[in-house]
This record gives C-alpha cells, structure tokens and sequence, in this order.
C-alpha cells in the first residue's frame, strides 16, 4: 500500500510537520528530526502532522518544546545514518560539545526535559538527561541529593527512616 | 496523542510497578534510566533518600539490569594486613564494601557464586551473603551416622560450596579426613543445603568414593565437586585421574582421565616432579592446570564434554617458577575479552595476563590472605536472600 501523500507534496524539499505545544505556539520542523520520537514516528509515517494539521503535545510547553527540538534537529543528521557509522571523529566530538552544552542548563528546565523526552520517547535525550542527573547525584548523601534536586525536607519518620539506613549501609558511606 | 503524564508508566515488563516516585515524581521509568547508570555504592547509599528511590533499586529487574549494565567482576578478598575484614573489591584495587569478619582464622575459598564461603581446615564454615552482610554459621557436629567416626577434638576437614543450577540450590559438602587417613583411615562425606528444603539443612551423610581423595584439589564446577585422587597400595593411579561428586544428584560420578595420561612425555616429567598439577574452575568449566619445564608454561585443559572425556587447551602461558619447583599461580577468572586473572599464591596477588600479547599486569591492591569471586550484585540476590 502506497504511503498517503504529505501535505505539501513536493518531493524536492525535506517534508516538513507541525507540532503545537501546550501553549498553542505552532512549531513547523522537518519530519526527519520529529521522528526520533517514537511516539510521533508512527504518526508521522501514517502522514500526521502535514499542511494545516499540526499534532497537538498538550504537555509540552513552548519553551520545552523548543529545547526539544533543537536537539532533535541537530541529531537527525546523524540518527539518519543509521548512528552514524561513517561520522567522522570531528562529527562526533561536535555533537558530544553540543550535548554537553544542551544539558547545562537550569534544574527546572532540567526537570521538563526529562518528563518530555520520556513523553516522546526520545531515546538519545532520554539517555542524555539521564546521564545528567546521574552525574548530578553520584558521590552525595542522601540528603544533599534531597537539596540537589529540591525535595522536600524529610519528615521526622522519614529522617528515622534514613537514619536507620545509614547504620545498615554504612560501608557505602565510607 | 499525547496522554497525561503517567504516574506508574505502562510496563512493558510484566511487572507490577512500584508506587510512583513520592518525592520529585519523576516517571518510574525516567528515575530507573537515571538511577542505572550508578555504581551499586552509590545506589546502595541513596536508597536512603526516600521510600520510593529504595523498592525502586530493590526490584528484582532492577536489580538484574544494573549487574548487565555494570558487569564486574567483583572479588571478595582477606588482605594479609587486614584479617577482621572481607573487602569486596573490583579489579582496578578499589574496594567498593568492607565487612566485620569474626574470625581472623577463615579463609575465603574459591567460589564463583552470588555467595561466599568461608572455613578452616580444622571444621569451622559460613556461609556469607555479601549483598546483605548476613552470615550463617554450619553446624560443626557431623552427620547422625558420622558421631562416633569423627574425632571433633581434632578434625581436618575440607570445605567446598556449590550452587546446583537447575534449582538454584547453594549446598556445602564437607570432608572429614579422619586421623592417620594417609595409611588407614578414611574419608567421611557429608552434605549441608543451604536453601530450599528446610529439613535439610542440616548435615546428611554422604557415601564414599572407591578411591582417596587429595583434598586440597578440591574445586567446584557447575555443581560438582571435582578431586584428584591419591596412589594406593600397589595400584599406582595416573596423575590426572579425576573423582567429581554431583551435589544435585548427590552421588559420586564415574572416574574421569584428565587431558595429559596419553601424553607419555608428560607423565614422564611429571613423575621426575619436574611438572604439577591443580584443578581450577574458569567460565563453568572444570580446568586443569598443568604446570611444565622447559619451556616453563602453565597449559590450562578444559572438560568441554564429561561423557566423552573431550579436553581442549585454551591456554598455554609462560610462568615463573620458583627455585623449589613450586609453580604458583593458579588461575582465578576470565574476563570478557579473554584476559586471565592469575593469583599468585605465595604473594597474595592478582595479575591479569593478556594470553594475546603474552602481558601480566599487577592488580593495585594489598596482599591477599585469600581470595574468591563475587558474581552476584550489590544491591541484593536476583534470587532472593538465601542466606
């Protein structure tokens, strides 16, 4: 069965869909870089998104959508090449400068990432935000992990709770 | 499209989910990718930070994809300089967790399980779940049939523990050398099961093979205890003849010919002590090493096939020998890559040999008492806490 066609059906330029965030701003984006989201790729091959349409992300704001984006369209490059095994090294290091850039940035937004990349399944910037926040708590206690990543402050229960775990583990606080 | 935010995300695992993160609600599957990516100290540490951060490392397919993410390998060391302690430590020397150790006397014996065992010569086992820290103590009086065949007051015992794969059973087998063995006396086998049935846990007496066992041989592969066996009067048995106890099936199997009797030069050497040999277990398999002069080479023969008798050296690595032919380095554990961990007896040390390149390379770490591998994680046994 033929593929329905898409939008605007010229077969020169890089076919282009729409997504709307939360907030109703209307982003316009190659399908290519809108497909590394698992979640909008079927829809998009189904010919979702073109022309007038646009896919509605009703827990995507602009601001993170826009974040999302930006990676999205710098990696469709070389997710297209399959991971890209013929990337040069300066390719890789480019994109490894970018990355390490991209997540440096407030905790908040941070935070929005990780809940849209899981939303969109975006696996590479799942992976990324992940390793982030991995890297953010490694070699802390438990409760500058609770302040590192804004917790509540523990409950009286829950800070005998913690302390009970410390005389239990105490080898991996050594 | 787009549906809300999921609490619990759908699992494709066929798992119940844990309740969902209480502090920062993060998606359960957002906070495992997160939390995968530390080392086993470090999550043991941050269960601590709230309910929901501990059932989610505490999961079993948790549990299981952090040791595939974070494959080891893991030894359980006694260092020389620190006899109350049992380190786990990885192979770049850093010890990763440290456990009071009551006995400065038991020696860590070469196990590759998700337990650890620890015993003298003189009938004293436990039984250590390095994951938990929990320890049992094996009872030191024998078998019912065994009460009156074996001197408590001064025994000489040899332990080994084993895991029986099919049922994920751990058992000790244990052997008395009764006094004065080496011209009369003789051995006594028992069996202790560590889990599963409850009325075996206690020590069932096992039967005895035709010949005498050298019970410093003793080595565990796949659930089965593997011995070389001593000469008797006027029957001279081959250097290589091997006896194995299945602790599954709980009986001694055929005798085995090791992978040097039709090697007439071999022999010959070896009677003239210019050669020796040891068993280990590598990879599951029952290995035996066969250490020879000129050139000075350890050549490790694997048993590929048990009924068929089939052995195939996969390993012939230049050694040192020390000027009273003691070769000294017995095989630990192979790498991904093919590179051997050697542990050299005399010095307590770990080396790593590149059989590729013929390379050793010193581990960076305090002198071993004894020695052993940790298989299991951290965080707890897939299976269960046994001990």
């Amino acid at each position: 069965m033929a593929a329905p066609e898409s939008g605007d059906g010229n077969n020169g330029a890089a076919r282009m869909v729409t997504l709307i965030s939360s907030d109703n701003t209307r982003f316009e984006v190659e399908a290519a870089a809108a497909s590394l989201s698992q979640t909008l790729q079927l829809t998009i091959l189904d010919g979702g998104g073109g022309g007038g349409d646009g896919i509605p992300l009703p827990n995507v704001d602009s601001a993170t959508l826009s974040k999302v984006l930006e990676y999205c369209i710098k990696h469709a490059p070389a997710a297209a090449n399959g991971g890209a095994p013929n990337a040069t090294a300066v390719d890789r290091a480019e994109l490894e400068r970018f990355d390490n850039e991209f997540v440096n940035i407030d905790q908040s937004v941070l935070y929005s990432l990780i809940m849209a990349a899981h939303n969109l399944e975006i696996e590479g910037l799942q992976s990324l935000v992940a390793k982030k926040v991995a890297d953010m708590i490694k070699g802390k206690s438990p409760m500058e992990i609770r302040r590192t990543l804004g917790f509540p402050d523990p409950t009286p229960e829950e800070q005998a709770e913690m302390n009970a775990h410390m005389l239990e583990y105490g080898w991996a606080y050594e | 499209m787009a549906s809300q935010w999921p609490c619990s995300p759908p699992s494709n695992r066929g798992r119940p989910a844990p309740a969902a993160s209480s502090c920062g609600a993060l998606p359960l599957d957002a906070l495992s990718e997160i939390l995968l990516r530390l080392p086993a100290k470090d999550l043991c540490r941050l269960r601590a930070v709230c309910r929901s951060w501990y059932s989610v490392t505490s999961d079993p397919f948790f549990i299981g994809a952090h040791a595939a993410r974070h494959p080891g390998p893991l030894f359980l060391a006694k260092f020389r300089g620190d006899r109350a302690h049992i380190h786990v430590v990885d192979l770049s020397g850093t010890v990763i967790k440290r456990m009071p150790e009551t006995s400065a006397s038991h020696q860590v014996l070469f196990t590759r399980l998700n337990l650890a065992c620890l015993a003298t010569e003189w009938n004293r086992c436990r039984v250590l779940n390095p994951a938990t820290g929990a320890v049992r103590v094996l009872p030191e009086g024998p078998a019912p049939n065994h009460v009156n065949r074996v001197n408590l007051s001064n025994p000489y015992t040899f332990f080994a523990l084993g895991r029986v794969t099919s049922t994920a059973v751990y058992k000790v087998f244990r052997m008395f050398n009764r006094p004065g063995f080496m011209s009369m006396g003789q051995q006594l086998f028992e069996l202790f099961t560590i889990n599963g049935c409850t009325d075996h846990a206690r020590w069932r007496e096992m039967q005895s093979p035709v010949h005498v066992v050298k019970p410093w041989t003793g080595v565990v592969a796949d659930g089965v205890v593997y011995f070389f066996v001593m000469d008797t009067i006027g029957n001279v048995i081959p250097p290589d003849f091997i006896v194995s106890f299945d602790l599954g099936r709980e009986e001694w199997r055929r005798g085995l010919t090791g992978p040097i009797s039709g090697n007439a030069g071999a022999l010959e050497q070896y009677r003239k002590k210019k050669a020796e040999l040891d068993l280990a277990e590598l990879k599951g398999y029952l290995v035996v090493a066969h250490y020879h002069e000129s050139p000075c080479r350890m050549d490790l023969w694997f048993l590929t096939n048990f009924e068929n008798e089939i052995w195939v050296k996969e390993y012939s690595i230049p050694i040192i020998q020390t000027p009273n032919y003691d070769f000294c380095v017995k095989p630990l554990f192979v790498l991904d890559d093919g590179r051997l961990v050697l542990y050299q007896t005399p010095i307590g040390q770990l080396l790593i040999c590149d059989p590729g390149a013929n390379t050793f390379a010193e581990v960076e770490m305090g002198h071993l008492d004894s020695v052993g591998v940790f298989t299991g994680s951290l965080l707890g046994l897939p299976e269960g806490d046994v001990v």
